[in-house]
């Protein structure tokens, strides 16, 4: 059985290299007959990985402990949803993941090509093909995830226990989606440079792949906050360890890219930045798993070294050497031939917020890879903490929002500064009022008042954006304000979405804010019957019950809480021993409200069921899961946009 | 409308001044960035050192905040839950750090692993740690 997912695999790999060779030299030639076979091609590469996938799923679930992956991350008693994630728990099955994902993206990307850009299709597919090569390659020769023990032994090692969480069901195939979805807007990218395209119409294909991947990259991110907050028990969501960042920097840089995309697609700009972001965008998550996966860094997510590095570094070298070469070759198609644009317009801003989207993402890059850029400057290995992302990374998110708020209200081309500070008029005071207000009325430091008001700011001029559009509207057609809405929205579903993201980004800034400024937090040790107040709650600790199942042992607090006198019900922290491995996992205890959340951990206790806790009162989280809900939706408004691009283009389908 | 996208301009070359400006306003941004960045490099790194790296220089690296690697020693642990205090011995080589913690203990320390222990020592060489960090081979990995 496993050997029929291991030729899967290998026939895979050889169907991928044929598909990529025929399809581009089908291309190159004009043969119609030869690019139709190697799509055949890239179907049968995505029937024979998929094929592969479920022989290894299949042995998952049937317990088939005589293949090491199956041994190493499940075990007998975990239940089906866990032995189904288990699947990419792994080095090997997570590769398995990205390979079949992206030869699922390339079967995508065949059914749903455009006419306009027919001729693209085959060299994109060819470089999917290639890179999925690459990964079958890999999961072929060095990190086979169907390689078979020599004893079968009678029970797996299990899930490490802090994966048994539902996160782990959708947070790492999330971001892998992410991640390989980074492949198509590289693949189109490279066709039109090959194609010798000048004209802006293929920019829909990169655009709404570009799209997907930040789609699942922002679900991805949010829900690795969101399990690290439920899950890990240190009652944060974002410690900067070096996955994270991993993570957070393709985000970044595929942030930038859609910028830049729209930039050229409305106004012609920024060619140079869309090509050059694509061909980062594409090469950050391969240097990523190259990084997190063959112990160049510590981290709390590393996987131990797994002999993959070479091959990472010739693929990332390839993958860097190709495309500049190909940029160079094609160097004419980006001559400058338009004017700077004018300091006040949506073009600077566009552009300057690009700029700092890159300064942001090298930032990142280098403090992650700093440990590793000193030693090799000859020092020790010096660490930059999270305080350090904090001090510099904060900032300049707020110089994002100031950019989010002003562009919303500024005009393509030119504006001068009379008119933008008339538009912006409104949401100035409103922000000015709020500032002040919260720096004097309570007694919030100053730049904690500053961030509000500048996200109150930037919501406003979202809002008032939204106004205009549908007030011009229903003047210019004489529809009734809902009607109005409902065409309007309609009729320009990228912009409106770009408005819910935006929205959706400064829940997340107002909750990270918040969380992260006006946390209090108290250690405190109960005797059964105890109690202890934080701000207006009063926790009252009744009770310390323990129960032991076949493979745990749980050990929970009872705490009855009451927000200013008012009992609203119980907190149960728990501690679960899991006797296999002897591993504690921390289930912490969550009151969650639109204000703010209550959050328990039970650090420990003594035979005298004295138990010690953490409590914490952290205001806002729930908005950043929140926002990121809005990122989600906003994301599918514009992916769902109508394909023509906003200009009447004479080519191009209606 | 923009009906043909790719008409070219009259003029290829901009005015100087213009891209200059824009060149010029590029840089300044850069630049604040990168000093942003010097500064918070030099304020806030933190330094992986051994224990017995420590050890050899203790007085220099007493009330420095810094962060020592060793393997927890088998059976020095003892928790107080009352005070929230942990305490427990790193060892190196021959060198050995005795280190006092207070807060909520990481689910993955254990009794023989490696640990990051971060914070700062005081004169009589116990080590008070606001920080433990883990390096837990792998949170993927088995733990077998």
């Amino acid at each position: 059985m496993a050997d029929i997912g291991y030729i899967a695999l290998v026939l895979g790999f050889v169907v991928c290299i044929c598909s990529a060779a025929v399809s581009f030299w089908g291309q190159m030639r004009k043969h119609p007959r030869l690019t139709a076979g190697a799509q055949i091609g890239v179907f049968a590469a995505f029937g024979l990985v998929t094929l592969s996938a479920i022989v290894l799923i299949y042995a998952l679930m049937t317990h088939d402990f005589q293949l090491e992956y199956v041994a190493s991350y499940t075990s007998r008693d975990m239940s089906w949803p866990y032995l189904f994630s288990a699947f990419w728990a792994g080095n090997a099955g997570s590769l398995l993941l990205w390979a079949w994902l992206l030869t699922f993206f390339a079967v995508v990307m065949v059914l749903w090509q455009r006419r306009s850009t027919k001729e693209l299709l085959p060299y994109a597919s060819s470089v999917v093909m290639l890179t999925s090569a690459f990964f079958l390659l890999l999961l072929a020769f060095i990190v086979n995830p169907f390689a078979k023990l020599a004893a079968v032994p009678a029970d797996g090692n299990g899930l490490n226990p802090l994966l048994q969480n539902p996160g782990m069901i959708f947070h790492p195939p999330a971001l892998l989606a992410g991640f390989a979805a980074l492949t198509l807007p590289f693949a189109f990218a490279m066709a039109a440079l090959i194609a010798k395209r000048k004209d802006r119409d293929w920019l829909a294909d990169l655009r709404r792949w570009t799209l997907i991947a930040w789609i699942f990259l922002s679900i991805g991110n949010v829900l690795g906050a969101w399990w690290a907050y439920v899950e890990l028990g240190w009652g944060g969501y974002w410690g900067w360890d070096p996955v994270e960042n991993m993570s957070f920097i393709p985000w970044v840089v595929t942030t930038a890219l859609l910028h830049s995309i729209i930039l050229q697609r409305t106004r012609g700009k920024n060619r140079i930045w869309t090509i050059g972001l694509v061909i980062i965008a594409f090469n950050l998550p391969i240097l990523a798993t190259f990084i997190t996966r063959t112990d160049v860094l510590s981290s709390v997510h590393a996987f131990t070294n797994t002999g993959m590095g070479p091959a990472f570094i010739g693929f990332m070298e390839l993958g860097l050497i190709i495309p500049l070469v190909l940029l160079y070759v094609r160097r004419h198609l980006f001559q400058s031939e338009q004017k700077p644009a004018p300091t006040l317009s949506k073009e600077s801003g566009f552009q300057a917020i690009n700029i700092i989207f890159i300064v942001v993402s090298a930032i990142v890059l280098i403090a992650t890879l700093f440990p590793l850029i000193s030693e090799l400057a000859g020092g020790s290995k010096a660490n930059l903490g999270p305080s350090f992302y904090n001090i510099v990374v904060g900032p300049i998110f707020l110089v994002i929002i100031l950019l989010i708020g002003i562009c919303a209200l500024m005009g393509w081309r030119h504006e001068t500064a009379l008119t933008l500070l008339r538009r912006l008029g409104l949401p100035l005071i409103i922000a000015f009022i709020l500032g002040l207000t919260l720096a004097f009325a309570t007694s919030t430091a100053g730049w904690i008042a500053v961030s509000f008001a500048l996200c109150a700011f930037a919501a406003c001029s979202i809002l008032i954006e939204a106004y205009r559009m549908i007030r011009a509207r229903s003047q210019a057609r004489g529809e009734n304000p809902v009607k109005a809405l409902a065409g309007s929205l309609s009729g320009s579903r990228i912009r409106y979405g770009a408005m819910i993201i935006h929205l959706g980004i400064i829940l997340i800034a107002v909750g990270v804010i918040g969380s992260s400024a006006l946390t209090t937090q108290k250690d405190v040790s109960l005797a059964p019957g105890e109690s202890t107040t934080l701000n207006q709650y009063t926790l009252t600790y009744d009770d310390l019950q323990s129960r032991s199942t076949g493979s745990t042992y749980d050990v929970r607090a009872i705490l009855s809480v009451q927000n200013s006198g008012h009992t609203i019900g119980q907190l149960t922290p728990e501690k679960i021993l899991y006797l296999d491995s002897m591993q504690p996992v921390t289930e912490v205890a969550i009151h969650s409200t639109l204000r703010e959340d209550l959050y328990v951990i039970l650090g420990g206790w003594s035979s005298d069921n004295t138990a010690q806790f953490t409590i914490m009162v952290r205001p806002a989280v729930k908005w950043i899961w929140i926002g990121g809900g809005f990122l989600l939706f906003g994301g599918l408004i514009a992916l769902w946009a109508p394909r023509k691009t906003k200009p009447k283009t004479s080519e191009g389908e209606t | 409308m923009e009906t043909q996208t790719e008409q070219t301009p009259r003029k290829k070359n901009v005015p100087l001044f213009k891209r200059k400006r824009v060149i010029f306003v590029a840089a300044i941004v850069v630049i604040a960035i990168a000093v942003i960045a010097y500064i918070g490099i030099s304020k806030f790194a933190t330094y992986d050192i051994t224990v017995s790296e420590f050890m050899a220089k203790a007085d220099y690296y007493t009330g420095k905040q810094v962060r020592v690697v060793g393997e927890v020693v088998p059976g020095s642990v003892s928790q107080d839950t009352k005070n929230f205090t942990l305490s427990f011995t790193i060892a190196e080589g021959n060198e050995s750090l005795p280190v006092v913690y207070q807060g909520i203990v990481p689910d993955t320390f254990k009794e023989g692993t490696d640990i990051v222990v971060e914070g700062k020592s005081d004169q009589q060489g116990v080590f008070h740690a606001s920080q433990l960090i883990t390096k837990c081979p792998s949170k993927y990995e088995p733990s077998g």
